[in-house]
């Protein structure tokens, strides 16, 4: 088999942030040519909701 | 008397599993800033002028709650991976409650596909979400699945392959000739030997490449400065073993500290075919995202 490196660009760095749950999960989508992407969280089994929670966050892609 | 007892007793334990419980799950949301955790609704605030730049605009965001009608507060979360449909309208997603030993036990805990419908305004920023379960997530033999799924990629226009958590393989599932149903195929990723030795961790990210599947492992080998990843045929005739050289912008400082950890979450591929890597940074509940993107898979 082949072995190749690939290297990325940054599009989005948060920094450490407590506000952001546990993110697994992204998916993109297309509106009127405008490209958006859909992130969405694992709440780990925290049922009651406290520290973890399942998030839906959506962005636009300017490029 | 004791036919009683043990006709009892089996109910019990057909309770016990799940079955005629006729637990209907249905899930509704609320701003992400307005949800019931004030704290954590005062910090995604400070947070929001963070998540835009000159590459991307933040359109909002949801927190998903359940409503059961057996108020049972165990029967929607663990998400780990997303498809969307109908121009975002629709999103497929998959639980993974593989970590919750005593929840694993009992059949109705046991993965699950939820479908949601997704409400956007003028904008596009996206403002409600209302979704249900889809059925149970059955392996080849037609056996549930305990958990353990952690991502979920598309292949033409029904087929979907979901990666798990320390297995080396990928299950297909044909939603148009079998719906939510069994698995119908079964794609191996390498050997067993090239996974690294970390319980808990496997192929978290996957998306599609043409008529192929990238996918990436979710940590370091023991030995390796890269993460390993593949380009598979959909065949599982050729499999391309490429390296993922992961958090390329992020300081020497938090890569050179072993208690943050640094894992690739999720991928998604453009129309234009480059692909969106979802990286996270976090060490206990403090959480750092990383989006990268790179041009197409060069052969070097």
């Amino acid at each position: 088999m082949k072995e190749n490196y690939i290297e990325p660009i940054t599009l989005l760095d948060t920094g450490f942030s407590k506000a952001l749950d546990n993110f697994e999960g992204i998916d993109s989508y297309t509106v009127d040519g405008k490209e958006y992407l859909l992130l969405i969280s694992d709440d780990n089994g925290d049922w009651n909701g406290e520290k973890q929670q399942t998030l839906l966050l959506n962005f636009k892609l300017l490029k | 008397m004791k036919r009683l007892s043990i006709v009892l007793t089996i109910l019990l334990f057909l309770y016990y599993k799940g079955f005629s419980q006729n637990v209907k799950t249905e899930v509704y949301s609320l701003p992400w800033t307005n949800s019931k955790n004030e704290k954590k609704n005062e910090a995604r605030k400070k947070l929001i002028p963070c998540l835009s730049n000159d590459n991307l605009v933040f359109k909002g965001g949801l927190v998903l709650y359940s409503r059961s009608n057996k108020t049972n507060k165990y029967d929607f979360g663990g998400l780990s991976a997303l498809h969307c449909f109908d121009n975002g309208r629709t999103i497929m997603t998959v639980s993974d409650y593989s970590l919750e030993e005593k929840l694993a036990k009992q059949t109705q805990f046991k993965s699950k596909w939820f479908q949601f419908t997704l409400e956007y305004d003028d904008e596009q920023t996206l403002v409600g979400a209302k979704g249900m379960v889809k059925g149970q997530v059955h392996d080849l033999n037609s056996l549930i699945i305990r958990g353990e799924i952690e991502s979920m990629a598309y292949l033409g226009d029904s087929i979907v392959y979901v990666g798990f958590d320390n297995l080396n393989y990928l299950l297909s599932y044909d939603l148009k000739k079998s719906g939510f149903g069994c698995a119908v195929d079964k794609l191996s990723v390498d050997d067993k030997q090239c996974f690294p030795a970390r319980k808990n961790a496997g192929i978290e990210a996957l998306t599609n490449v043409g008529d192929s599947l990238f996918a990436i492992y979710e940590v370091k080998g023991n030995d390796n400065d890269y993460y390993e990843a593949w380009l598979i045929d959909s065949g599982g005739k050729n499999t391309e073993r490429l390296r993922y050289n992961g958090f390329v912008n992020v300081s020497d400082t938090y890569m050179n500290n072993s208690s943050i950890l640094k894992e690739v979450k999720g991928a998604t591929t453009l129309q234009n075919g480059d692909i969106v890597i979802l990286e996270k940074l976090f060490k206990r509940l403090i959480r750092q995202i990383v989006f990268v993107s790179y041009s197409s898979i060069l052969r070097k």
